[in-house]
């Protein structure tokens, strides 16, 4: 797997508070990355140091292998960053004003680059001759996305590309997003976790300027968070609370939860033992028998992984 | 230099779409005009040494001192407001090259309207032509220097101001700085000369005496020019848009 960014003991400093504290990461080429942690956790620093708006006060930051330190304008070349509050000059139109993004970014047929972004955001055909001021927030965030994807950059850096939009407008703009995977890195910064579950196939979670861990949502889940949780789905009313008691028992398991589920009228619980797990389900197989309708490990939401990451939010 | 370019175009159509661009020329026209009113009004009812341009163009400096500060309080202040500048800077672009993109901007518009006031200057002379003939009302050297002087002096005025602009989101008080700032220029020549011419000894008078902006302006309209004076507005125009691309990479840092 080839990495697209590789940061190296990266701290930066606002006087005496600690942004970002000596971390080190790689992100991987081709992925959509989801950059999470709590408010003040150094996702900012880190968005803007990695697209060279900001220059650390330590550690170094290779993009494509390339030292933005030491080459800052050809390391920014491969970089696109659509900042959070996403300024655009309202006394232009969108597509005057990605050209003129694509002219300032080197790009030599302005109009053709333009053109095929807006094609690709959806705004092509309702926006592009429309003022900037005059237009929605959805499709203002369109044209922020449109100009960071100006150029084919490697890395595209997107803070909060969602925020304040409406159903219909998240559900456009993540399918623009989706249909970006693989040709191109998308570093994703935001706090609607569920939105980011959806889209990204990697992640990086930041809290008080430290890495806490990236990987995959399984592998994240694998390391944080308590695997043996598990469940079984029985029919409503064909078990006894005798016999579920004696299946916990005989395999010394906490019940910790269970559910009637309404649509299927049967009946959830969730359990947590340090047993091995395959002798629980030949267990559980013997106890219930053709009652036994689903016994699984208990999946985990982004949310759930967030939350174990970054313990201080569990308080 | 093409990025610079794409910078100075865009610069140059965020100012002539921008309403604020009208009013602040409304204003610098406005205070022309008075002064123009004034001056000539002087020139009729009184005999004067000065030809009527000169008297006219001495008087540059009231234009100069409010109108810079409006002109360009705007340049980064408000870029910095709405994030604009952060936007630009995510591009590999050079920071003097911003800076270079917005002063020349700047520049070229408060030419423009320097420019303008040249209609008023004629106008006499195209509804009376009589007086063209006087030789007193206008005269060639006064006209060139003293718009020589203006063009000139713009480079340092706008400089200045553009660099206060950088140092803060807030246009007041970054017009208000670049204000007080021309104001300490231009009285400071006067105060400083007076002293020293006072109690100096020559050498003092030689060194001193051309740093009076009011001096520069009287020696200008009568066609003398000091080349010491053009290399040290030159000079401190180059500093303050060194100044300023400090200022701006200190504000991402």
């Amino acid at each position: 797997m080839t990495d697209v960014v590789k940061v190296e003991g990266l701290s930066k400093k606002y006087g005496k508070f600690i942004a970002l504290d000596d971390i080190s990461f790689t992100l991987p080429k081709g992925k959509i990355i989801g950059l999470i942690g709590p408010n003040g956790a150094g996702k900012t620093s880190l968005m803007k140091i990695l697209s060279g708006l900001m220059p650390a006060n330590s550690g170094q930051v290779l993009v494509c292998g390339i030292n933005l330190a030491e080459n800052p304008a050809l390391a920014r070349e491969k970089i696109s960053f659509m900042t959070e509050n996403n300024p655009l000059p309202d006394h232009m139109r969108v597509g005057e004003y990605l050209r003129f993004r694509a002219a300032l970014k080197g790009i030599d047929d302005t109009r053709l680059e333009a053109e095929k972004v807006m094609r690709k955001c959806d705004i092509y055909y309702d926006a592009r001759y429309k003022m900037i001021k005059n237009l929605s927030k959805g499709y203002r965030q369109r044209v922020g996305i449109g100009d960071a994807l100006l150029g084919d950059r490697e890395l595209v850096i997107l803070d909060e590309p969602t925020i304040g939009l409406d159903p219909k407008q998240i559900i456009s703009i993540r399918q623009t997003l989706l249909e970006l995977h693989g040709s191109r890195t998308l570093l994703i910064s935001s706090h609607i976790l569920s939105e980011l579950e959806t889209i990204c196939d990697y992640f990086v979670i930041i809290d008080s300027g430290k890495i806490v861990t990236t990987g995959s949502l399984a592998d994240i889940y694998k390391s944080k968070t308590d695997t043996n949780t598990m469940y079984i789905d029985l029919p409503a009313n064909c078990v006894s609370d005798e016999i579920i008691a004696e299946f916990l028992s005989a395999n010394q398991l906490i019940r910790i939860g269970a559910t009637t589920e309404q649509n299927r009228g049967g009946l959830h619980i969730e359990f947590r033992g340090d047993g091995n797990r395959s002798e629980i389900v030949k267990s559980a197989a013997d106890y219930f028998g053709e009652n036994l309708l689903g016994i699984g490990r208990e999946s985990s939401s982004l949310e759930e992984v967030f939350l174990s990451a970054t313990k201080r939010y569990m308080d | 230099m093409k990025k610079f370019c794409v910078l100075f175009k865009y610069e140059i159509h965020k100012l002539l779409v921008s309403p604020s661009t009208y009013f602040i020329a409304a204003i610098f026209t406005a205070i022309l005009a008075l002064i123009y009113v004034f001056t000539l009004r002087e020139f009729i009812v009184n005999d004067q040494d000065f030809s009527f341009a000169h008297a006219f163009l001495r008087h540059c400096w009231i234009p100069i001192l409010l109108g810079v500060p409006l002109l360009s309080m705007r340049t980064f202040s408000e870029d910095y407001k709405t994030e604009m500048m952060q936007s630009v800077k995510t591009i590999a672009i050079g920071d003097f090259s911003i800076v270079l993109a917005k002063f020349l901007a700047t520049y070229l518009f408060y030419t423009a309207l320097w420019g303008s006031s040249l209609l008023l200057v004629f106008f006499p002379t195209m509804s009376v032509p009589t007086l063209m003939q006087s030789g007193s009302f206008l005269t060639t050297f006064n006209l060139v220097g003293g718009y020589f002087y203006i063009i000139l002096s713009g480079l340092m005025f706008i400089s200045m101001s553009i660099f206060f602009s950088s140092l803060t989101e807030n246009q007041i008080l970054s017009g208000s700085l670049a204000f007080i700032a021309i104001f300490a220029t231009f009285l400071s020549g006067p105060i400083f000369s007076s002293k020293i011419l006072s109690s100096g000894t020559f050498m003092d008078h030689a060194f001193v005496r051309p740093l009076n902006i009011f001096h520069q302006m009287d020696n200008a309209c009568l066609g003398v020019f000091d080349t010491r004076i053009v290399v040290l507005y030159i000079t401190l125009s180059l500093l303050f848009l060194s100044l300023t691309k400090v200022s701006l990479e200190k504000k991402f840092s």
